[in-house]
């Protein structure tokens, strides 16, 4: 038989039973959309738990040395470092008292303005004055502008989200002198980049063996993401895109005996069976991906290149499986004994 | 030739031994389960005999040799679903490499020679069981195979339908084809050229 006749054939195969051909089209459309739909959603619920980890401080590393404290000269260097958003510090300088803080001492400490900007991203850098904390600034009835003692309060920062422990200090925004020790560097990373920077920081301050590297705040492990099980919802899709290709093509085992009985080779006649279903499954991953498409549209606000990718991903892995095990199983059906499939009378 | 199912003692075909020449018409008789369809199946390389073979101009022919010089006339009406049945009968002249165009002309003149002029284009589920039949012998009268084996071919059919189809099989043994039909018809039988009665195998 001609290749040419060969693919005609199994064209017209692929559309000579509606019903079956129409049953296929749409259990794969369905079957390779779902994990798609799956896939693309629990990346979004990971993005928005990213989201909210590092908004928490999940992208923020903390050098620390309990006894020798660290460099702030070198903490503020880090901020040109590739990867690095902020790198800023503090330094507790003791307490302080002012008169409308009679029940305790506030905390009192020196920080770089980048320190601040990491506590609270709404902080702006360049007032000048004393910031407070938010408890503080509330318990002082201080808000900004307003003078204490003979200074002026430049800000109020928001410690909630990310340094909840320093509701009551009052900072005093300076740059770092050269030989200044700081309690604590702080170094916010560009979202992927954190653990990179958590090596390279060890690294530049390692000649201390008492250096602490930590991240403010544990977020969202990687072992979420690499262990989800809806990576894995493709293979059912695939046998459930199988169980009609296959009850189709053993239905149709007549035909292929038809075709060898009538002189046609063996794999050209499987090869015109496997080839019409795995159009069909072609056309239903086809409509698989449109309807990725469509849940991307609905659900996707984050990531939206690696959440459209991670779906057509899913589609055309369950597709591809499904093709090849299609040829599998129209391949075992034309070995089926001619005596009893020329006779079928399906 | 004899041959027994496996795991069963008894042989189905016993001592079979038959002579045709081109052009012969030949019928195999006998009640359900005489045998008729399984030796078809022996003749036609579907089975492989426990003892005798199948020769073919007096050289013995292998299943693959038997099943190459083959074509088949069913009871059930194989067919291509949802196809024409122009494009059912074409399928001989395809799988020996023809061009569709040349298959398709061809299978139209044949298929207007039996009569089925007004149906080329009809699916064949809209045929009648006898116009399957004779869609299925255009498929053998085009095929390049000596051997048509055809087994119960009327047995779904009315009297009317059933001479017609009998008509077809004597155009193809004209085209000097060995045409071997399993049948309890003698409406049938009684137009062939020999009849072989598998009740009274040795």
């Amino acid at each position: 038989m001609r290749p040419s006749v060969v693919v005609r054939e199994a064209l017209l195969t692929a559309v000579s039973r509606p019903f079956f051909a129409f049953l296929i089209v749409l259990t794969a459309m369905v079957a390779l959309a779902l994990p798609a739909a799956w896939e693309v959603s629990e990346l979004q619920n990971l993005a928005q738990r990213v989201e909210e980890a590092e908004a928490r401080g999940s992208n923020v590393v903390i050098v620390s040395d309990q006894e020798e404290g660290v460099s702030a000269f070198e903490c503020e260097k880090v901020g040109s470092w590739v990867g690095v958003v902020h790198a800023g510090w503090f330094k507790n300088t003791g307490t302080v008292q002012f008169e409308k803080s009679a029940r305790n001492p506030l905390q009192k400490a020196s920080a770089s303005s980048s320190y601040l900007e990491i506590v609270d991203p709404s902080f702006s850098p360049g007032t000048g004055g004393l910031v407070l904390g938010a408890a503080a600034a509330k318990e002082l009835g201080a808000p900004r502008g307003a003078t204490l003692s003979t200074s002026t309060v430049g800000d109020v920062v928001d410690t909630d989200r990310r340094a909840p422990g320093q509701a009551r200090w009052v900072y005093d925004v300076r740059s770092a002198g050269l030989f200044m020790s700081a309690n604590e560097c702080w170094v916010e990373a560009q979202s992927g980049s954190t653990q990179t920077v958590a090596r390279s920081l060890r690294a530049a301050f390692s000649p201390s063996p008492t250096i602490e590297v930590r991240y403010l705040y544990e977020g969202v492990s990687s072992s979420d993401w690499t262990q989800r099980p809806s990576q894995y919802a493709w293979i059912a899709a695939v046998a459930v895109t199988l169980l009609p290709v296959t009850l189709t093509v053993y239905i149709r085992r007549s035909e292929i005996a038809l075709y060898v009985t009538s002189g046609v080779r063996r794999m050209d006649a499987a090869f015109i069976y496997a080839f019409a279903h795995g159009f069909l499954v072609a056309v239903g991953a086809t409509g698989a991906v449109a309807l990725t498409l469509f849940a991307h549209l609905m659900v996707a606000t984050r990531w939206h290149e690696t959440s459209l990718l991670i779906g057509i991903t899913a589609v055309i892995s369950g597709a591809a499986a499904t093709f090849s095990l299609t040829a599998v199983v129209a391949t075992a059906v034309a070995m089926l004994p001619l005596a009893t499939s020329v006779k079928d009378r399906t | 030739m004899n041959y027994a199912y496996p795991g069963s003692p008894r042989e189905i075909i016993r001592d079979f031994d038959q002579t045709l020449r081109p052009g012969t018409t030949m019928g195999l008789v006998g009640p359900s389960g005489s045998g008729k369809s399984t030796l078809l199946d022996l003749i036609g390389g579907l089975r492989k005999p426990v003892s005798g073979s199948v020769a073919f101009d007096n050289v013995p022919a292998s299943e693959a040799v038997r099943r190459a010089a083959t074509a088949w006339v069913a009871q059930t009406n194989p067919m291509l679903h949802g196809r024409t049945a122009v494009e059912n009968a074409a399928i001989a002249l395809l799988a020996q490499g023809a061009d569709m165009m040349t298959a398709r002309a061809a299978a139209c003149r044949s298929l207007a020679d039996l009569g089925l002029e007004d149906r080329m284009l009809a699916p064949m589920a809209r045929l009648s069981g006898g116009e399957q039949q004779r869609v299925s012998i255009v498929r053998c009268l085009l095929s390049d195979r000596p051997l048509v084996l055809a087994d119960e071919p009327t047995g779904q059919l009315d009297h009317q339908n059933t001479a017609a189809v009998v008509d077809a099989f004597k155009t193809l043994a004209r085209a000097g084809k060995i045409v071997i039909i399993a049948t309890h018809d003698p409406s049938v039988w009684e137009r062939l050229d020999e009849m072989v009665d598998l009740r009274e195998s040795p």
